[in-house]
Formats: structure tokens, sequence, C-alpha cells
């Protein structure tokens, strides 16, 4: 490719000042002897000097609020779930304390400290199981408390 | 120098400060944060996607996604390019779904808002005349592929350099120095299409 021809490719780039300074010097030696070139090179100056002074769009007067007011709905909803969730979490672990408590209770009362250590595997697991129940019964009583919680907040 | 030196420390020291105001929660720095970015953000979103209402849609999941992922902002880079990044992907996942065939395609012919159109001359023919061939360069723009209208006003709108358009685009700078020629190349082409090649 001749010099002519390859600073022809860089005279739209150097218009838009953003060529190296290697060949932004190539680009004014160049023009500065080839009226082509030149001629060129201030068609392309033209147009980036409109593309600069393009009307502007301007953001409605809404939008920033709008967006402000977005984000705060959002974050705010995001701190009551993350405060459902450890609501939940401590029902659940309350449910199943009081469930292990009530079964040591229980055998306390009915049979004594003995029968406390006594008990055998099979009754551990049969109250363990009551216990998840009860767990997984205070959890779900919770869940459903908290959504309709959620949904009252959300109508409002 | 010393001045620019002093100002360009000082505005990356908001930079910081601003951020970890944001992480925070503070909602003024979220409102003067949004306020400040408003028109700049709102005018590169309608460049690319072409309509007022996906704009402003998608100016707005843009500062949510940056509040969501501003723990992994890097104080050190530009605020702008971060947030123009983040605006970038958005609006390219748009635009993909929106017209899965290429975002190399022509779009038809957008609305354009003459709003804040600045007289720049003192002579009214001057200005009429100015504002035509405003008209003309922002109507020819909208027959570009929405990569180069991209390209197009980073550059000359956002007056960023290409290796910040590059950060933004995500794209390695050589590329970004050839889209920017076709999209160049491009507008010329439409342009003298559009007026018979008088010019």
């Amino acid at each position: 490719m001749s010099e002519h021809a390859s600073i022809r490719e860089l005279l739209s780039l150097a218009a838009a000042g953003v060529l190296e300074p290697d060949d932004e010097r190539r680009v004014q030696q160049h023009v500065a002897v080839c009226d082509d070139c030149r001629r060129e090179l201030e068609v392309w100056q033209s147009y980036s000097r409109e593309l600069v002074r393009l009307p502007a769009p301007v953001a409605p007067k809404y939008l920033a609020e709008r967006t402000r007011a977005r984000i705060l709905a959002q974050r705010a909803a995001a701190a009551e779930r993350r405060w459902d969730d450890i609501v939940l979490v401590v029902l659940v672990l309350l449910g199943w304390t009081v469930s292990l408590v009530v079964w040591v209770m229980f055998r306390l009362f009915s049979g004594g400290m003995l029968s406390v250590v006594e008990t055998s595997f099979v009754t551990i697991l049969e109250w363990l199981g009551a216990s998840t129940l009860f767990a997984w019964l205070t959890a779900a009583v919770a869940a459903v408390m908290l959504g309709s919680r959620r949904v009252v907040r959300r109508m409002v | 120098m010393i001045l620019a030196a002093l100002m360009n420390s000082e505005s990356a020291f908001s930079a910081v400060d601003e951020a970890a105001r944001l992480r925070r929660g503070d909602p003024d720095a979220l409102a003067a944060a949004i306020s400040r970015y408003q028109h700049r953000l709102y005018r590169y979103l309608l460049r690319l996607v072409a309509d007022p209402a996906t704009a402003e849609d998608l100016f707005q999941q843009t500062w949510v996604r940056v509040m969501e992922s501003l723990r992994r902002y890097d104080a050190r880079r530009s605020f702008d390019a971060w947030l123009f990044a983040v605006a970038h992907n958005l609006a390219i996942d748009y635009l993909r779904k929106s017209r899965p065939e290429s975002l190399d395609d022509i779009l038809p012919s957008g609305q354009m808002r003459g709003d804040g159109l600045a007289a720049t001359g003192p002579d009214p023919l001057d200005c009429l005349l100015e504002w035509e061939r405003a008209e003309a360069v922002a109507a020819a723009l909208q027959h570009l592929p929405a990569i180069h209208r991209e390209v197009l006003t980073l550059r000359f709108e956002e007056d960023m350099k290409l290796e910040q358009v590059a950060e933004v685009v995500q794209i390695p700078l050589s590329t970004v120095k050839s889209r920017l020629r076709r999209a160049l190349d491009g507008l010329r082409r439409s342009l003298e299409q559009s007026s018979g090649g008088n010019r």
C-alpha cells in the first residue's frame, strides 16, 4: 500500500483524535503536501464536529427520583426477606428445642431420672421424629404467617 | 498542571468516598450519583437502544445492578467507565433478546429528541443550518448498527478515550479502533446518500 493510500485510511481516525502520536505526525506531514488528503481530512473533521454537537436528549425529570425509589424499595424488600429468614430459623430451632425439652420433662415426671438415662434407641428415634415433625409444623405456620404479613405490606 | 493533578487526586478521592457511601446505603449519596449521571447515561442508552421507554427501563436496571455489584467495584478504576460498562451489558442483553438476529444490523429509524439542542451561533440562519445539520447527523446515526452508534456516542458525546471505550465495550483496543472507523464510514455514507452526495 502506498503512503498516500495508507494515510487515507487514517484520516477518519485522525479527525476523531484517536491516532497514536506517530501516526498523527505522519498524517500531518502528508496533508501538508497533499491537497486531496487535506480536503478529505477537513470533511472528516466536519463530521466529527457535528457528532460532538448532536442534539442531546435530556433524561425525563421523573427518571432519577423513580430510580432512587425503586432501589430503596428493593433494598427494603431485601432487608425484610433477610429478617424473615432469621425469624424462620429461630422459630424452627425454638420448636425443636421446646419439643426436646417437653420430651425430657415428660420422661422425668412419668418415670423419674432413671427413665431419662435408660432410654432405648428406638424411643429416641420416635421422639426425634415427633420433635422434627413438631419443628416443621412450627416452621410451616411461621412461613404462612410471614408470607401473609408480606402480602399485607405489599397491599398497603 | 499542578491544579489538574490536584483535581485528579481530588476526584479520585471523591470517587472512593462516594463508592464507600453508596456501599453503606447512604440515600443522599445514591440520589447525588443518579442525578449527576442521569443525562449522560440516559443519552448513551437512548443512542444504543433507540427507544426512550426502553432507555428509561435500562437506566433504572443499570442503577439497580450498580448497587448490587458495588462491592466488586475497584475504586482505582474509573467510575464512569464501570458505570457505562454495566449499562452496556444490560443494553446488549436487551438487544440480543429483542433482536436476536445480529447487533450489526441496521435499526429502523427511531425517534430522536431535539430537547437540549444548544444554539451555537448568534445568527438565526446559522442556528437553523446548524440545527438542520445536527438533525441530519442524528437521523443518519439511527441508520447505523447499534454497536457502531455506541462507539460514536462514547467517543464524541462522552468524549472518552479509546482505552475507556474499550473498557466499557469490553473489547480489545484494536477492535475499538476498527469499529470506530467502520462507524464513521457508515455515517458518512448514510449522510451522503441522504443529501444526494452533495457533501
